[in-house]
């Protein structure tokens, strides 16, 4: 049996996904990207292999995505913009939008029936309305990234952050502690603001159901409140959000394989 | 469906020449002016201003860019929400590096253009005469046309008085003629884009136009002619990349690595209007009232984010481009904080949605770094388009 791997280099870590022929997810593994790319991509791959048990000499082709694409050893390159897509709609087929929020940039995609990109517009180069942005605010709020989301449920009197600026925003935050306002209640108005920058995002390419969301930061459960009560629309999220772009990376390996014949490596 | 071949003299010569007048304008301007002791120069701002009338005056007209200087003195001058050519062009200003010029023209084509006019006037005009063409906003009326004409007929006399030359019909008729030639060969160079991009991409073929607003005419044309002698058809193909039009504003260019990650996206790019304001326009006519002229000839050259006609649109010509390219799709380049470009993008995307044309906004300034989502970007509309 074929196997076909994705590896997507992301800012903080990179995530490999191994599918068979039938598009059943058989390996996974994240790694932390560090400063040797090139070296963390095949360790991503080796540990994804050695997680399934799969032969490394059944796979027939690996595509690189993500911002490092072009650092790792693959058979191919494709967009994370394409891939995201790709992987989301495999995962929910109703999807129209993606949002993929990420370490350093975010996405907005539109997508067709089979997973095609049809529109797309991303961030510009600073990190307002990206996981930067939540990860310097939990260091001032001095709290666990991870603790930020379930936090700002319990809120009770939501603050406001009106800077979309890591910068600005971080002055903000501290001036509310100042103030003696409550973590709960600043990390609500931390998610607020992202969601109103990443919805500006959205609404370039146009929102139309269902709206999957994608990336590392898909896991903050504040994080998708703050978007469900901007829109008014639940979100598909998968347990499988980080891996999204690598998952859309083995499925268009599989795909240009079976569609071209390209021979195995 | 075709590609293209010159012997690599021509070609060489021209990239050759135009990559250092881009590269080292001030070198290139005090070897000038070496050759050319008694003669002078005339700095110029994107778009349009009249180089006919530098000319005529014995002088070399020059094109004013800006270009990646980190900002810092032009900041007590102009807000940061400002495009990018006019806070560079203004730090260059500050760092003396204008001083060898004589005059500088600028064209009202926009609020900022205005704004740093008014700046250079009040703190450069002890270095070089500063003043300002003032265009007319209709186009299409002979008012326009009359009140043109004696605008430019005060801006030679003033810059004729400037320089202590006098402007007199056979130099202008001179000037007129060598500025037609350059327009005309600058315009077979566009026409030819699509036949032309296989053996130059985007990012030199926008440095040839470039040079041309930097060089004396009569240095530039021969080694454009030149090229162009010798750019023929042969029968390879260019089935690999995908044919494109690149439109946007005329008075400010990408960097060039920015331009170069077209073909590393694999796009071959068969249109483009990017110099369109300072190389685009009609013919002058020759006899009559030179001013006359002059005037007319402005009123019906090709609209641009900044010179908008009542009849004649933008986006046909983008079209024109797209069809004939047989292009997949459209890329709009924006510089960040230009109002006339954001203005006409929104009329422009929805001309294009309407037909079913693809298409891809990349907004941009003068710094020469993190070009890496732009090529994401670019890759992704690819991936779209194949
Ligand atoms: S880039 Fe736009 S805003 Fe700036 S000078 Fe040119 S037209 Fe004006």
């Amino acid at each position: 049996m074929s196997h076909f791997a994705g590896v997507d280099i992301g800012s903080l870590a990179i995530k490999c996904v191994i599918v068979n022929d039938a598009m059943d997810i058989v390996a996974k593994a994240v790694v932390p990207t560090g400063a040797r790319v090139a070296q963390a991509g095949e360790a991503a791959l080796r540990a994804a292999l050695e997680s399934g048990g799969v032969d490394p000499v059944s796979i027939a082709l690996t595509i690189a995505t993500g911002y490092g694409r072009k650092r790792v050893a693959a058979d191919a390159r494709v967009t994370e913009i394409t891939c995201h897509a790709r992987g989301a709609v495999h995962l929910f087929p109703g999807t129209r939008t993606v949002l993929d929020i990420g370490g350093q940039d975010t996405k907005a995609i539109r997508v067709g029936a089979k997973g095609e990109v049809a529109n797309f517009a991303m961030n510009d180069k600073c990190a307002a309305g990206t996981g930067r942005f939540l990860e310097v605010m939990a260091r001032a709020l001095e709290v666990d990234l991870e603790d930020l989301g379930p936090l700002s449920r319990e809120s009770t009197k939501p603050q406001t952050i009106s800077s979309f600026c890591t910068v600005f925003g971080e002055s903000e935050v501290v001036s509310h502690i100042a103030d003696g306002a409550e973590i709960k209640d600043i990390a609500r108005g931390l998610h607020a603001a992202i969601a109103q920058r990443v919805i500006g995002l959205l609404k370039r390419v146009g929102i139309e159901a269902e709206l999957t969301m994608s990336g590392g930061v898909a896991r903050n459960v504040g994080m998708r409140d703050a978007i469900e009560r901007e829109l008014g629309l639940t979100l598909n999220v998968s347990d499988e959000s980080q891996i999204i772009g690598a998952l859309g990376a083995a499925l268009i390996a599989r795909q240009r394989y079976l569609n071209t014949g390209e021979e195995p490596r | 469906m075709i590609a293209t071949a010159t012997t690599p003299d021509a070609r060489t010569a021209l990239l050759d020449a135009c990559a250092r007048a881009l590269d080292h304008p001030g070198a290139c301007l005090r070897e000038w002016k070496q050759r050319h002791p008694a003669a002078h120069v005339v700095g110029y701002f994107p778009t349009y201003v009249p180089t006919e009338l530098i000319y005529a005056c014995g002088a070399l007209p020059t094109g004013l860019w800006g270009g990646s200087i980190a900002v810092s003195r032009a900041n007590a001058y102009i807000q940061q929400f400002t495009c990018s050519i006019v806070r560079s062009t203004t730090e260059y200003a500050l760092h003396g590096a204008f001083d060898q010029l004589d005059a500088v023209l600028f064209p009202p084509i926009c609020d900022s253009a205005k704004l740093v006019a008014s700046i250079w006037a009040l703190n450069f005009s002890e270095r070089f005469m500063v003043d300002m063409v003032t265009l007319p906003e209709r186009l299409d009326s002979d008012a326009s046309v009359a009140y043109l004409a004696a605008e430019l007929r005060r801006v030679g006399a003033t810059l004729a008085q400037k320089l202590g030359v006098t402007i007199d019909d056979g130099a202008l008729a001179c000037a007129i003629d060598r500025c037609n030639r350059l327009r005309a060969s600058q315009q077979a160079f566009c026409s030819r884009r699509a036949t032309l991009e296989a053996t130059m991409p985007l990012a030199h073929a926008a440095a040839v136009l470039k040079a041309g607003t930097l060089m004396h005419a009569d240095d530039y044309l021969p080694l454009l002619d030149a090229f162009l002698a010798e750019l023929t058809s042969d029968a390879r193909s260019r089935r690999s990349k995908i044919p494109v039009v690149v439109s946007g504003l005329a008075c400010q260019l990408p960097h060039p690595d920015f331009l170069a990650l077209f073909d590393e996206a694999g796009f071959a790019v068969v249109g483009d209007d990017l110099l369109l304001g300072m190389c685009g326009g009609v013919a002058v006519a020759t006899g009559g009232d030179p001013y006359l002229a002059l005037a007319r000839a402005f009123t019906q050259g090709p609209p641009l984010a900044t010179r908008h006609h009542d009849t004649i649109h933008r986006h046909e010509f983008i079209l024109d481009q797209w069809q004939r390219g047989a292009a997949r799709g459209v890329v709009f380049l924006v510089p960040k904080f230009c109002e006339p470009e954001w203005f006409d993008l929104r009329y422009l995307k929805a001309e294009m949605e309407k037909r079913g044309i693809p298409n891809l906004v990349l907004d941009f300034d003068e710094d020469p770094t993190g070009f890496g989502p732009v090529l994401t970007r670019l890759e992704a509309f690819a991936e779209i388009l194949m």
